[in-house]
C-alpha cells in the first residue's frame, strides 16, 4: 500500500474554515480585552494577609526547631497558594511568578531531609518580602 | 461489514444531541472541581490521587466496553472519570514534572491528530454514528481522552497567557463555541470536524464556569466549594442518565 495519505477531497477548505470559526471570536474577544483594559489596572495581588499569616507561622515554628509542625504548615500554604493561582495571576502575572518561584525555593528548604537552617530562614524571608510586596 | 450485519449491531456511543451536550458540559465542570477536591481535600497527594483515579477509569472503560451498545449510565460513568483523569494529568505534568503549558498543547493536539489519521486510515471513516465494533470504539474512547487532554491544556494555557479571570475564560470558550455552532447550522461546517471541534472546547468552557462556581471569593469564585458544586453537577448528571434511560426504555418497549 502506497503512503500516500488519503484524507477526504472537503478536508483542506473544512480545516480552514474551522479555523476562521475558531479565529473570529479570538480576535473580537482578544480586542474587546484590549480595549477595555483599564490603565490603573492594580499593580499588587490584593490581600496577601492570609498568606502572611502562614508564611510567618512556619517562620516561628522553624526558628522554634519544630520541623514536623512546619511542614504541615508548608503544605497549608501551598494549598491556599495553589488555589489562589488561576485568580491571583490574572491580576498580575509577574508578581504572582516572583512569588511562586520564592515559595518553590521556601517549601524545598524546609521540606529538604536535613533541613538547612540559614538556606530555611533566608528562603522564608524572601517569600515574606515577595508577599509583602504584592499586599495591595 | 455488511448492510445487514450494520443494522443489527447497534451503535455503541448516543446520539448527539442537544441533552448529549448538556450531559457533557456538567461532567466537564463536575470533573474539573471533583479533581480539585480530591487532589487538595482528600490529602493523598496528586500523584497518588491521579493513579488511583486511573485505575478506576480503566474499570469505567472496561464496563462500558462490555455492554457491546449505547448504556447511558456506563457510557457517562466513563465520561466523567476521563474528565477527571485529564484534569488531574495536566496537573501532573504541569505542577509536578515543570512541562511548560504550551508544551502539553503542543503534544495533545498532534496525538489526537495522529488518532484521527489512524483511525481513518483503517476504518475509512470519522463518523460517530457507525461505533459499532471494538476497534472503532478504542479509537472513539481515545480521541476522546486526548480531547479532554487537549481542551484542559489549551483552555489553561489561554487563562494564563490572556491572564483572564474564570468569567472571562468562560466567555472567550462560549463565543468559540458558538462561532463553531453558527459555522455548522449556516456555512457548511463539516459534521465530524464540528462535533471534535465542540468537543475540545466544551472542556475548557465547563472548567472556568465549575472554578468560578467552587472557588471563594476572595480569589474571583461565587464560593460554592468543590463538594458542594461536584454534588450539583453529579446529581444533576444523574437525573439526564437516568431520564435517558428510561425514556430509551419507553422506545423500545413501545
Amino acid at each position: 500500500m502506497p503512503l500516500s495519505l488519503k484524507v477526504p477531497r472537503r478536508t483542506v477548505p473544512q480545516l480552514l474554515l474551522a479555523l476562521v470559526l475558531i479565529a473570529v471570536p479570538v480576535a473580537g474577544f482578544s480586542t474587546v480585552e484590549v480595549l477595555t483594559a483599564s490603565k490603573d489596572a492594580p499593580v499588587g495581588l490584593g490581600d496577601m494577609q492570609p498568606f502572611l499569616t502562614i508564611v510567618s507561622d512556619i517562620q516561628t515554628l522553624a526558628t522554634g526547631a519544630d520541623l514536623a509542625a512546619a511542614k504541615q504548615r508548608v503544605t497549608d500554604f501551598e494549598s491556599a497558594w495553589d488555589s489562589a493561582e488561576t485568580s491571583l495571576r490574572a491580576k498580575n502575572p509577574e508578581l504572582w511568578t516572583a512569588i511562586d518561584d520564592a515559595a518553590d525555593a521556601a517549601l524545598h528548604a524546609v521540606r529538604a531531609a536535613k533541613p538547612d537552617s540559614e538556606q530555611v530562614s533566608s528562603t522564608l524571608a524572601a517569600l515574606m518580602a515577595a508577599l509583602t510586596s504584592a499586599n495591595a | 461489514m455488511s448492510q445487514i450485519a450494520q443494522s443489527i449491531a447497534p451503535n455503541r456511543v448516543p446520539e448527539v444531541t442537544v441533552d448529549f451536550w448538556l450531559i457533557k458540559l456538567m461532567a466537564v465542570t463536575m470533573g474539573e472541581t471533583a479533581a480539585d477536591y480530591l487532589a487538595v481535600n482528600v490529602g493523598l497527594g496528586l500523584t497518588t490521587t491521579s493513579l488511583i483515579m486511573a485505575v478506576v477509569l480503566a474499570a469505567a472503560l472496561a464496563l462500558q466496553f462490555a455492554q457491546k451498545r449505547y448504556v447511558p449510565w456506563a457510557y457517562w460513568l466513563a465520561v466523567v472519570l476521563i474528565s477527571v483523569v485529564g484534569t488531574l494529568v495536566t496537573d501532573n505534568l504541569v505542577d509536578n514534572l515543570g512541562v511548560p503549558l504550551l508544551a502539553t498543547t503542543i503534544a495533545f493536539a498532534i496525538a489526537l491528530a495522529i488518532t484521527f489519521l489512524v483511525w481513518f486510515r483503517s476504518e475509512g471513516t470519522l463518523s460517530i454514528h457507525s461505533i459499532f465494533t471494538g476497534r472503532r470504539e478504542a479509537f472513539y474512547w481515545l480521541a476522546i481522552l486526548f480531547t479532554f487532554a487537549l481542551g484542559t491544556a489549551a483552555g489553561d494555557l489561554v487563562a494564563e497567557q490572556f491572564a483572564l479571570g474564570y468569567f472571562s475564560t468562560g466567555i472567550l470558550f462560549g463565543l468559540i463555541i458558538a462561532s463553531l455552532a453558527i459555522g455548522y447550522f449556516f456555512l457548511g461546517l463539516d459534521p465530524i470536524v464540528g462535533f471534535w471541534l465542540a468537543y475540545i472546547f466544551t472542556r475548557p468552557l465547563g472548567a472556568s464556569f465549575g472554578d468560578l462556581l467552587s472557588q471563594p471569593n476572595a480569589y474571583g469564585g461565587i464560593g460554592l466549594g468543590t463538594v458542594l458544586t461536584s454534588a450539583v453537577f453529579l446529581a444533576a448528571i444523574v437525573l439526564i442518565v437516568a431520564y435517558a434511560t428510561f425514556a430509551s426504555r419507553d422506545t423500545q418497549t413501545s
